[in-house]
């Protein structure tokens, strides 16, 4: 099992994925097919699954992954899955790239729009001189890239201790605090 | 002006800390070329044609002395002895190294200055009026709200990854010196006819490649809402703008690929999820922030006697006279003027200033001017609190250190990029171009015949001295492997005080030319200019109103028989 860092600590990440991103890199080791259904297998534990898979087969995955998750990508309509929100344990953005902020956006409307209060999860092409801005947004954890990063990202948390703007967990501008 | 408080110096010092881990981690092999050229243009740090170039902010154009001189000193310890000001009221040294880069930001720290923000995808150094806060025209003061939306967009969690670089204007006269319907958002600050004040919100202009008027998408935000809708704008754009072509990645792609109507319907939708949980800016907010430009300690002037003394000056030295005309402008303030330093004598590169030149305005700021400088977007320096009675002695001065080429507003008040001789982007050499241009009009009677106009040389289609919106612009070109120039004719962005012209984007004049052939033309726009000028209730027409009402094909004939 790989690590993350979550909630500001280095743990095991106990989810599988179903149906990943396609260069995700936790891939190999966690990744589960579900099963066909009516075979009657034991439930599937934990698992993230991709948008596809759960617009198209969300009965069936409620019926056999407890708890569930899923992972969308940065310019994702929310929309699709609004009404789901509830069901979810863990809602991971993808970030094809570092260079790619889409999913700093997405999480702070997950977070502050939708309310969303579960696990929320950056995976995918991150730098660890993201971290604070991904913390920022409403990402409680992240699954860096390179897990030599790990340490290096735990300590970039703590990049700032002021910021100017209100922003998630931090719910008064600096005009305000001053 | 804004005085740095702990929470704004534990920030840029804590900056300062991050980006040396993030140099030591590049120079280790750590961190890849890829992965650092955010992280590096994000503190300003760019890699140039022959050495890194950093970029230093200047909010809203305003420094102090104390920053001069320290300027100064970074000029002669890490560099070679100069800087220069770049159209966007920001410093840029041409040669510092690496290595040194964190040890600079860090002496600039100490005098609450930063490289934040001066490049790379995210929310640039906002720009703003030069004469804010001392324009006779001047509804609102705008520098209050530049430094709210400074604080906010500065280290912003949510914006630091856009689709590509994100410029915002703010103006609050009736005249927009800040070029606001050029920028990605531009605000213009009004008053409401019950006298709330707010602003006109103008998104998606820009130059470069595809040069766009901005669009206004509200004609009135109340200001309590400034930030949630700056939010709003800023979301859409990082959600929707695109990734897949760098070219297509501003924000004026966007508004123009959904549409205006379709854009701000967007804007509205994701603005009126999220106004309420953000906090509104109080009135109390407004006058906070308003309280960090307290107005100076102004003497009482007999503004009679003054004046007359002027005008008797003026005669007795008619170079101080035509200075007075040209260099210096008036003030809300009776008695009070604001003085423009001038860097563009002949022979200058456009916007440089050596060490010594820096320490000079530092000592004059000081003297004449409460201590405060302010940088242009036209690369000149202005000195905006001058008390009339000092004027002779400031223009002295002035003269003496080769600030008082009385040229502003003239032709060889040129606006020049870098290009080909520092940037690594450009298809040709601007600075010589600019040299060329301001050695041949050097004859101050003939420049003040031709009155006002603008001339401004970039490089290449990055458009960094805003050449589309010069009366007479100057494109370098690539016509294999030559270096070739572009010019087009009657661009205009309300920013030299024409309020009577619209914003505008040149027409280009035909094909491009040789470096050699430029002068002759330039020479035969402006014969053309001259010959066909009229005049119009005493009044001579400017060289954009002669433009207009003649068009390019007059022009035209003359350049190209
Ligand atoms: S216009 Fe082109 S050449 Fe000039 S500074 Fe900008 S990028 Fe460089």
């Amino acid at each position: 099992m790989s690590k993350i860092i979550k909630d500001g600590d280095i743990v095991e990440d106990d989810w599988n994925y179903i149906d990943p991103p396609r260069d995700f890199h936790t891939v190999t080791p966690t990744t589960v097919t579900p099963q066909p259904p009516c075979t009657g297998g034991a439930a599937i534990p934990a698992a993230i699954v991709s948008l596809d898979h759960w617009l198209s087969q969300r009965t069936q995955l409620l019926a056999e992954i407890s708890p569930v998750g899923i992972w969308l990508e940065g310019h994702v309509d929310v929309s699709l899955v609004v009404d789901d929100l509830p069901f979810f344990d863990v809602i991971a953005i993808y970030f094809p790239s570092f260079s790619d902020g889409r999913g700093f956006s997405l999480g702070n409307q997950l977070r502050e729009r939708y309310t969303f209060q579960g696990e929320l999860r950056a995976i995918g092409n991150l730098l660890p001189d993201q971290m604070y801005y991904l913390h920022r947004c409403g990402f409680n954890a992240v699954d860096v890239t390179n897990p030599k990063d790990l340490h290096l990202a735990r300590e970039a948390l703590m990049d700032f201790s002021n910021n100017y703007q209100e922003s998630w967990g931090e719910d008064k501008p600096i005009f305000r605090r001053r | 002006m804004y005085l740095y408080d702990k929470y704004d110096h534990k920030l840029v010092q804590e900056r300062v800390e991050q980006f040396e881990r993030q140099t030591a981690r590049f120079i280790t092999g750590d961190l890849t070329d890829e992965q650092f050229l955010p992280l590096r243009l994000q503190n300003g740090l760019y890699i140039q044609r022959h050495a890194p170039m950093l970029r230093i902010a200047v909010p809203y154009g305003m420094l102090r002395t104390a920053q001069l001189k320290k300027m100064a000193h970074i000029c002669r310890s890490y560099d070679k002895g100069y800087c220069h000001i770049t159209t966007r009221q920001n410093l840029q040294l041409n040669w510092p190294s690496i290595e040194d880069v964190p040890s600079i930001l860090s002496e600039l720290a100490h005098v609450e200055m930063h490289a934040i923000q001066t490049s790379g995808n995210c929310i640039r150094n906002i720009t703003s009026d030069p004469f804010a806060g001392v324009a006779p025209d001047e509804i609102v003061d705008s520098r209050p709200y530049c430094e709210i939306v400074r604080q906010w967009s500065t280290l912003h969690p949510e914006f630091a990854f856009l689709p590509r670089k994100f410029k915002i204007a703010i103006s609050g006269s009736s005249t927009d010196r800040a070029a606001t319907a050029f920028h990605d958002i531009g605000l213009q600050l009004i008053k409401s006819e019950t006298g709330a004040v707010g602003c006109k919100v103008f998104v998606g202009g820009g130059l470069g490649r595809t040069p766009i008027i901005a669009p206004v998408i509200c004609d009135f935000l109340p200001e309590q809402f400034l930030l949630s809708y700056l939010c709003a704008i800023l979301r859409v754009y990082n959600r929707f703008g695109r990734r897949d072509n760098k070219y297509k990645a501003r924000i004026k792609i966007l508004v123009k690929e959904m549409g205006v109507a379709d854009f701000s319907q967007a804007v509205e939708q994701e603005w009126q999820d999220i106004k309420s949980n953000y906090s509104l800016l109080s009135p109390k907010d407004i006058t906070q922030a308003q309280d960090y430009f307290s107005t100076p300690s102004y003497q009482p002037i007999d503004i009679r006697s003054t004046d007359a003394q002027l005008d008797h000056m003026a005669l007795k030295h008619p170079a101080f006279g035509r200075w007075l005309h040209r260099n210096v402008s008036h003030h809300k303030v009776p008695g009070y003027r604001s003085v423009t330093l001038s860097l563009k004598p002949t022979g200058n590169a456009p916007g440089d200033i050596s060490a010594e030149q820096l320490e000079t305005v530092a000592h004059l700021a000081e003297h004449f001017s409460f201590g405060e400088i302010r940088t242009t977007h036209q690369q000149n320096i202005v000195l905006a609190d001058v008390n009339s009675n000092d004027l002779f002695t400031l223009w002295q001065h002035a003269q003496s250190a080769g600030f008082a080429t009385p040229n502003i507003g003239t032709l060889t008040d040129i606006i020049c990029c870098p290009g080909g001789d520092y940037c690594a982007l450009a298809n040709a050499k601007s600075i010589p171009i600019a040299e060329k241009i301001q050695n041949t009009y050097d004859d101050i009677d003939y420049l003040y015949d031709l009155g006002e106009i603008s001339l401004n040389i970039s490089g290449c289609m990055n458009a960094c001295a805003h050449h589309h919106v010069a009366n007479i612009g100057i494109l370098g070109v690539d016509k294999k492997g030559k270096e070739f120039y572009q010019v087009t004719l009657g661009g205009n962005n309300n920013s030299r005080g024409s309020t009577n012209h619209k914003p505008a984007i040149g027409k280009v004049l035909g094909k491009a030319f040789p470096a050699d052939e430029i002068p002759n033309v330039i020479d035969c726009v402006l014969t053309t200019y001259l010959q066909h000028r009229i005049e119009e209730e005493g009044f001579l027409e400017s060289f954009l109103d002669t433009y207009e009402r003649i068009g390019m094909p007059i022009f035209k004939e003359h350049v190209y028989v």
